[in-house]
């Protein structure tokens, strides 16, 4: 049993006990002397009442001894073991503390939040074993430390030492920016918890317990029961009663790729409600800032940030309605007039999680998009109509060359490579465009008269290894139906390239017009592997293949089983067509752009030229205060001994970082990435009490609300027996007894007026 | 309403130091409040006549009265006795204990020196004998009303101090006054219970009309002490430290028993015994005589 006020006990209890033992001595001193002439029946009823009037004299005294022990102890507060306290007592106690620290902890609600809720139940937990007089140590484990394995700040520190009075485990809850959960945490924790076994362990496991950390219940169970099974209790302890309504930003986003400076780029914000109840006029804030090309002699300015330029407000746009559970999309265009770097945010007003109202994009935008047109045969319509195609995207700058450039000039600037009507590659020319495609350059084949099938599925397709997607068999005509009014082409609408080309066409209407005459056939037989990334983006009506997608490396490649000029079809003719290539050099560009964007939590990798650039590269981080400056020295690429890797670990807060790189020449140039939190955690629904223990049952498991811990840590140890009703009875009792007794050994008047009793006292009368 | 016994109460006898004078006070006082005089027996000197009743002695019947009115008186005369009176009176250390106006010796001694008046005044013969375990003084048995002096001052001087032995007195008594006549001991009894019943038995066996007057004290008959007490015995050097409540039971029953033993023991030897508080009026002791004496006349 333990007390409120433990000091009461050690310090009043044995005095104010004594006190009727040295009031009794004190009364001995203070008899009052008579003088008595009948001794003789006094003496005989001393004799007569000896032991009986010591025994009940005893019996008085302990009792009221017993009823100041009892008011001592009812002041002094006596905690009766509850649930709770058991886990406190019994022997050795380690109480491991895994903290959920992960964004949606940040749900705040009135004036407090989950996290608050968190540091409450620790910082309860730790106060009460401090108290205990059994050994307690504590071990307070935050997800993300326990799941980055990092080892814990307190990591079975007794409850009593002056590093937790001095330091209280509660300040180190604090929230992150991640999405972590606690399956990562309870294994780390059971790799890196010491048993002994003269040492009970009781686990916390203090979270929201979001639905969407516990969609695998099985795993989770069965990291539970790892403790379990081992001989330790585990607590659930839940910070957050029910889920909160939240809107949060989850894409943000160009929608047609990035292009060259001076173009409109047009972009994408999607917003998802993750409450119960549909929302209306959700408006979302966009602003825009324009830097200066990615390029300092300076190495940063006063602010850290490189050359920069001022915000700008964009119009904010409007979503009427968003479902619950659901996302919605808003378009926006944005007009970046230089190249550079160019951050754009989306903003949400204020809600549950604050951390997921805001959203940020990198647009790197390069001075202009060099395109190589690789003529089969010179002076050909091919690469005439291609490149009067190609040239009409603003920023695009064709360049048609022959195939021998493939092998005299480096290719890197490039964005995408077309081949129009090769009729072969010698092997220096092969073996430049296959590192081109495998370095994630976009390479497209366009066929003609001159294709040889034997070249192509001999060097290009090369039996499914090679960068071309299927292996050809020969020309072939497309039949002409006139009764038949299927178009002559269909295209796979989900696919980037027709989505946006094909973008509400939903009719056929502007499929109809686009005619094929012929084509490369292939076998019949073929079929894009499923385990494979090769995809048919578009068919001719009797279902051959025409445009077909083929990852090859990191780059990408199309053939185009028919001609660029309209000699085999009429698609240079015709809008559509134009679009098409135009969207298809889109798609290939967007999916060399550089990563600019990753979520809290991931690494952020810079590649770079090993001949041009320092292998010192500094990181710049945005901290809680001011930003933070981390040199990483680079490594070369395993894949590419050319290339340098820096990688910057620790992105713990979303926002704007920087890389910066040393040019060979002295001057600087920065990169910006943009660090958004991950979008998984703006999703608050969570488990109930009773969905929790259906998830546990029939395992040693309680789970708890933080609610239990709140007040006073002395208020919550146990059941105050001082203020329970049922003490004031037993005092009570004790008190009457006391009374009973005291009356029983003559220490109380007799209840008649006068000293005598009526009866009792002997008449006088006379007797013959 | 006018109370006649208002002056014979403890206090206002308290007031009174001379013990002839307080004798005299209770006497009158008592006699005063009675419509005839106590004194009624066969004698000489008549005294009135009353209208018969019946229960009446014939023999007492005026039939002169009788033959001259046709009606039946009785006649009536003055006692004509010859008591011989000793008053045994305790003044040992016991009695020094009183918890009101008067103590048990001051008490005895004040009913002892108003017997003594009133017997005086009927020509009666009074002496004195005050002991303790010892006879202290004597005043032999006089008739003379100028002996009421000389057994107040025996009485006055005679302070209380050692043990009472009532057997070795009573028997002391019985030798130093052989002749019948009346015993009257006035105590607090607190003494062998045994030898006391001995002694007066040996007192009836020589014909004396023994009375006992047991005078007790408040405190003594109704134990009203409360709180931490040391009780020291006034005859004996026993002591005793106790909540004088939780014994009150007992002692309370002890002496019960002992004053119904007394008691019993005084009927059994047809002694007229009288337990009398001293904080009751003093004219207790002299109804009682005076109760005594018209029985015996009745037993005679």
């Amino acid at each position: 049993m333990s007390f409120l006020h433990p000091a009461l006990i050690a310090t009043w209890l044995l005095p104010l006990v004594a006190l009727p033992v040295l009031i009794h001595l004190i009364n001995l001193m203070r008899h009052r002397r008579v003088r008595w002439a009948a001794m003789d029946f006094l003496l005989e009823s001393q004799k007569r009442n000896r032991n009986w009037i010591r025994l009940k004299q005893i019996l008085l005294l302990l009792a009221r001894m017993a009823a100041v022990a009892a008011i001592v102890l009812m002041l002094a507060g006596p905690l009766l073991s509850d649930r709770w306290s058991r886990l406190f007592s019994g022997g050795s106690i380690h109480h491991v503390l895994l903290v959920d620290d992960s964004l949606s902890m940040t749900d705040q609600w009135e004036n407090t939040s989950a996290i608050d809720a968190a540091r409450g139940v620790v910082e309860h937990l730790a106060g009460r074993a401090a108290r205990q007089s059994s050994p307690q140590n504590v071990t307070v484990w935050l997800f993300s430390d326990a799941a980055a394995g990092r080892a814990p700040e307190i990591l079975h520190v007794p409850a009593r030492s002056e590093l937790l009075r001095s330091r209280s485990p509660a300040a180190l809850v604090k929230a992150s920016q991640l999405a972590v959960g606690p399956l990562e945490a309870l294994e780390a924790a059971d790799k890196k918890i010491t048993r002994r076994a003269d040492e009970k362990i009781v686990l916390y496991l203090v979270s929201d317990f979001r639905t969407q950390q516990w969609r695998d219940p099985a795993a989770l169970r069965e990291a539970l029961a790892h403790w379990t099974d081992a001989g330790a209790k585990v607590e659930l302890v839940r910070c957050v009663d029910r889920g909160h309504p939240n809107l949060a930003v989850t894409a943000l986003a160009p929608e047609t790729g990035i292009q060259a400076a001076g173009s409109a780029i047009r972009m994408g914000v999607e917003v998802t409600n993750f409450g119960p109840q549909a929302v209306r006029n959700v408006q979302v804030a966009l602003e825009n800032q324009t830097n200066l090309p990615g390029t300092s002699d300076t190495g940063g300015s006063a602010a850290g940030r490189g050359a920069v330029a001022e915000r700008q407000a964009l119009p904010a746009v409007t979503i009427d309605r968003i479902e619950p559970g659901k996302s919605a999309r808003h378009g926006f265009s944005v007009m970046f007039p230089t190249a550079g770097d160019h951050e754009v945010h989306a903003r949400l007003g204020a809600d549950a999680v604050a951390a997921d109202n805001e959203r940020s994009y990198i647009a790197r935008l390069p001075v202009d998009v060099p395109v190589l047109i690789v003529d089969g045969q010179p002076g050909s319509d091919d690469a005439r109509m291609l490149n009067a195609a190609l040239r009409r995207k603003l920023g695009t700058r064709p360049q048609v060359e022959r195939t021998k450039y493939l092998k005299d000039q480096p290719l890197d600037k490039f964005s995408a490579i077309y081949l129009v009507n090769i009729a072969r590659l010698d092997a220096n020319e092969l073996t430049a465009l296959d590192a081109f495609a495998a370095g994630g350059g976009g390479v497209v084949f366009f066929t003609g008269d001159a294709t040889r099938p034997e070249f192509v599925n001999e060097s290009l397709y090369r039996g499914g290894k090679g960068m071309f997607p299927l292996p050809l068999v020969s020309q072939a005509s497309l039949i002409v139906d006139r009764l038949d009014k299927v178009p002559d082409v269909d295209v796979d609408r989900t696919h980037p390239i027709c989505e946006r080309t094909f973008a509400g066409q939903h009719t056929g209407h502007e499929l109809a017009g686009m005619l094929v005459d012929r084509y490369f056939a292939v076998d019949k037989q073929w079929r894009p592997d499923p385990a494979s990334n090769t995809r048919v983006v578009a068919w001719l009506r009797n279902k051959a293949p025409l445009i077909v997608e083929h990852s090859f490396g990191r780059g990408t490649c199309l053939a185009v089983l028919t001609t660029a000029a309209p000699r085999w079809n009429n698609w240079a003719t015709r809008p559509t067509g134009v679009l098409m290539w135009l969207e298809t050099q889109v798609y290939l560009v967007a999916r060399q752009a550089p990563r600019t964007c990753i979520e809290v939590g991931q690494p952020l990798t810079v590649e770079f030229d090993k001949s041009q650039y320092s292998p010192e590269v500094q990181f710049v981080r945005p901290t809680a205060k001011a930003p933070l400056r981390e040199t990483v020295q680079a490594t070369p690429l395993a894949a590419q001994p050319d290339r340098l890797s820096a990688t910057l670990t620790a992105t713990p807060l979303a926002g704007i970082y920087e890389a910066r790189l040393k040019r060979t020449d002295g001057t600087m140039e920065v990169l910006r990435y943009a660090v958004n939190v991950p979008t998984s955690e703006g999703n608050l629904r969570t488990l109930s009490a009773e969905e929790l223990r259906t998830i546990t049952a029939g395992s040693p498991i309680t789970v708890h609300e933080a609610s239990e811990f709140s007040g006073d840590v002395t208020q919550q140890a146990g059941v105050n027996l001082g203020s329970h009703w049922g003490f004031f009875v037993i005092l009570l009792g004790l008190l009457m007894v006391e009374q009973v007794l005291a009356y029983s050994a003559s220490y109380h008047l007799p209840v008649s007026k006068g000293h005598v009793a009526k009866g009792q006292a002997v008449q006088t009368r006379g007797a013959r | 309403m006018h109370d006649s016994k208002q002056f014979l109460h403890p206090e206002a006898i308290a007031r009174i130091s001379r013990l002839e004078l307080r004798a005299r006070h209770i006497v009158e006082g008592f006699l005063s409040g009675m419509h005839r005089s106590p004194y009624f027996g066969q004698s000489i000197e008549f005294r009135q006549h009353r209208q018969y009743a019946p229960g009446d002695d014939l023999r007492h019947i005026d039939w002169k009265v009788w033959a001259k009115q046709d009606r039946y008186y009785v006649k009536q005369f003055e006692e004509d006795t010859n008591l011989r009176c000793n008053l045994l009176v305790d003044v040992s250390e016991s009695m020094q204990y009183g918890s009101g106006p008067l103590s048990k010796y001051q008490y005895a001694a004040t009913v002892a020196v108003s017997l003594a008046y009133m017997l005086l005044r009927q020509q009666d013969a009074v002496g004195c004998l005050a002991f303790d375990e010892a006879v202290r003084t004597t005043v032999p048995a006089r008739s003379q009303r100028t002996h009421l002096t000389a057994i107040a001052e025996s009485l006055a001087i005679s302070k209380p101090r050692e043990k009472t032995d009532l057997h070795r007195v009573l028997r002391g008594a019985a030798e130093a006054f052989p002749r019948r006549g009346m015993m009257v001991l006035i105590s607090d009894l607190l003494t062998d219970q045994k030898k006391l019943l001995k002694g007066l038995r040996m007192l009836r066996q020589q014909g004396h009309d023994v009375m006992v007057f047991h005078i007790m004290d408040d405190d003594e008959l109704d134990f009203p002490f409360n709180g931490p007490m040391r009780f020291e015995g006034l005859e004996s050097s026993a002591t005793l430290n106790c909540n004088p409540r939780a014994l009150r039971a007992g002692y309370l029953a002890a002496l019960g028993r002992f004053l119904e033993e007394v008691r019993r023991g005084c009927a059994k030897h047809t002694v007229d015994y009288h337990l009398i508080r001293t904080s009751e009026p003093l004219d207790a002791a002299l109804a009682a005589y005076l109760t005594n004496r018209l029985g015996m006349h009745h037993r005679n």
